[in-house]
């Protein structure tokens, strides 16, 4: 019994100690994700005539939740893609014959060709749309004029934050860090009580052993 | 700049590559060919002189130009319009294969074949960017060369020693070696699939703890009589409008979606077969038609449990297929199930 007390503070410790080293405060969490990857505009092209012109238009990101995604992971830029029916899929722009003008704050962007796949879209095209940055709360203003029909019922115009691939797995970082956080938030709250609990003993049993001297 | 497309003939020597898109802004005309090129040159990059740079940085075949060496930026290495090829070896093992004597130089760039092929990367050839773009001369492995009669190969091929102005692109064909049929994939008595389990480590400070792994399928299909290739590969995918993350699947056409490629480390191959075909179109369907935002996506845990994630997602490609192999033990959430077949 003497050796209780002892014990418990010991296992408190060791159930705090991990749960101590997580404990530091994530840069990101999952409830940034929104702000990461929510589309920032869209627009349907299904059914566009040739010489018809469609119009996006929107603030770029700009919240708090941006700032922690862009602080943490840096500022990915944008993307005007065309996402087939399903939107599984990005369909090629090129492909589309549209004709693409972005301006952001009524000043013409610098427009690349988005060479590199999106993260979350299956593609076959060696460009997957027009890339460009922007500054956070500019706006953004996108004017298409089809130069054909545009047949494909369902294609949606998009301005999305331009991902890579290679984001999936800060994606798992997050959750897997707030999925651990969960657990050792519990082997914490244990440890900590144990750790009291261990002390409370010790401290009572330092008070009976003094009775004797007393008598 | 106010962007929009250009419809262009762009021509190589003589021969009419076809009809491009290309850039136009109100201040100057900024035409690309079809390799991303906008400064007009020869084969293998060497600037005509004929053209001056709109754009500072942009010059052969998507590349950058360095300003100070002169060598082009390729993202993975420097590629040298002088010497016709890069000046380090490519770091992606992957884009060697033994079936194309082609690939075995591994200093070249596009396989000896700048006309109808581009690398923007550095690491892997990109097939003919435009496909409505005819042929000029074919050599039996399916690279095309200007110049050269089909059947012959241009010399330049593999060896890369550059576009030599003043000598006819005849000058450099020969007839091709005969390669032994096994190394052309199997006798070419139609076609032929595989499937290849990968795994690669999850980037990240807290998975790599755990030796957690990620898994993804490289498969070769049949579709629709054309031989092509896929990544089949599944994660995070957050839907819109909320903060819920769900577990999705793709079927990326090509070797590669960022660090889910071809040269990562091999679990389990099914080897090459006509007979696989059916199977490989099978795996290939289920992650085309995986359903969005039905499945609650979960990492693995610190118990080392953990999905419905990316490896249980690969689970299920393998049973579409019909295939079973062992997944490695750090496969976090390979058998969890995902709620239907």
């Amino acid at each position: 019994m003497k050796r209780l007390p002892a014990f418990l503070a010991f296992a408190g410790l060791l159930l705090t100690l991990p749960a101590a080293c997580l404990l530091r405060a994530p840069k990101l969490r999952s409830s940034d994700f929104e702000a990461a990857f929510g589309r920032v505009a869209s627009g349907s092209l299904g059914g566009l005539g040739a010489r018809q012109a469609v119009d996006l238009a929107a603030i770029s990101s700009d919240t708090g939740r941006w700032r922690r995604v862009t602080d943490a992971w840096g500022d990915p830029g944008y993307i005007v893609a065309v996402l087939a029916p399903g939107g599984k899929s990005i369909d090629c722009l090129s492909d589309l014959h549209l004709d693409v003008e972005v301006t952001i704050d009524r000043r013409p962007a610098e427009l690349k060709d988005a060479t590199e796949p999106v993260y979350g879209y299956s593609s076959r095209c060696r460009s997957e749309g027009f890339r460009f940055l922007a500054p956070p709360g500019a706006a953004i203003k996108i004017h298409v004029v089809a130069e054909q029909d545009q047949a494909e019922a369902g294609a949606e115009l998009v301005i999305l934050h331009y991902w890579s691939w290679d984001v999936k797995d800060r994606i798992v970082g997050v959750d897997l860090h707030e999925d651990l956080m969960r657990v050792e938030g519990f082997s914490g709250v244990a440890g900590v009580v144990l750790l009291a609990l261990g002390l409370i003993l010790s401290m009572r049993g330092r008070g009976s052993p003094g009775a004797p001297s007393v008598r | 700049m106010t962007l929009s497309t250009l419809s262009n003939r762009v021509y190589f020597g003589d021969s009419l590559l076809g009809t491009t898109t290309g850039y136009a802004n109100s201040d100057a005309a900024v035409i690309k060919d079809r390799l991303g090129s906008v400064q007009p040159s020869y084969a293998y990059g060497t600037d005509t002189g004929s053209g001056e740079q709109t754009s500072p940085g942009d010059d052969f075949a998507t590349y950058w130009k360095h300003s100070s060496t002169g060598f082009e930026y390729a993202m993975n290495r420097y590629y040298s319009t002088g010497y016709g090829r890069f000046l380090t070896v490519d770091p992606f093992g992957g884009s060697g294969m033994a079936v194309s004597p082609l690939s075995w130089n591994r200093y070249a760039h596009s396989s000896g074949d700048p006309v109808n092929q581009m690398d923007p990367s550095g690491l892997d050839d990109i097939g003919d960017p435009d496909p409505d773009t005819p042929p000029f001369g074919c050599d039996l492995f399916g690279g095309c060369v200007p110049g050269c009669p089909v059947g012959m190969i241009n010399a330049a091929l593999g060896i890369s020693t550059g576009f030599l102005p003043g000598l006819g692109d005849e000058d450099f064909c020969f007839v091709l070696p005969i390669v032994p049929v096994f190394l052309q994939g199997g006798g070419g008595a139609g076609p032929e699939c595989f499937a290849q389990l990968k795994d690669r480590p999850v980037k990240d400070s807290i998975a790599s703890k755990f030796d957690a792994v990620h898994t993804f399928w490289r498969v070769q299909g049949d579709i629709a009589g054309v031989i092509e290739q896929f990544i089949l590969t599944a994660g995070p995918l957050i839907k819109p409008g909320s903060t819920i993350q769900y577990l999705d699947a793709w079927a990326i056409p090509g070797n590669s979606a960022g660090q889910d490629n071809s040269a990562q480390h091999l679990v389990w191959s099914s080897g090459l077969s006509g007979s696989l075909c059916a199977s490989v179109d099978r795996m290939i369907i289920a992650a085309e038609r995986f359903p969005q935002n039905q499945i609650l996506y979960r990492p693995v845990s610190a118990l080392g449990f953990g999905g419905p994630n990316s490896n249980s997602a690969a689970h299920y490609f393998a049973i579409a297929g019909g295939f079973d192999p062992t997944a490695p033990w750090n496969a976090y959430g390979w058998p969890a199930g995902l709620g239907f077949s």
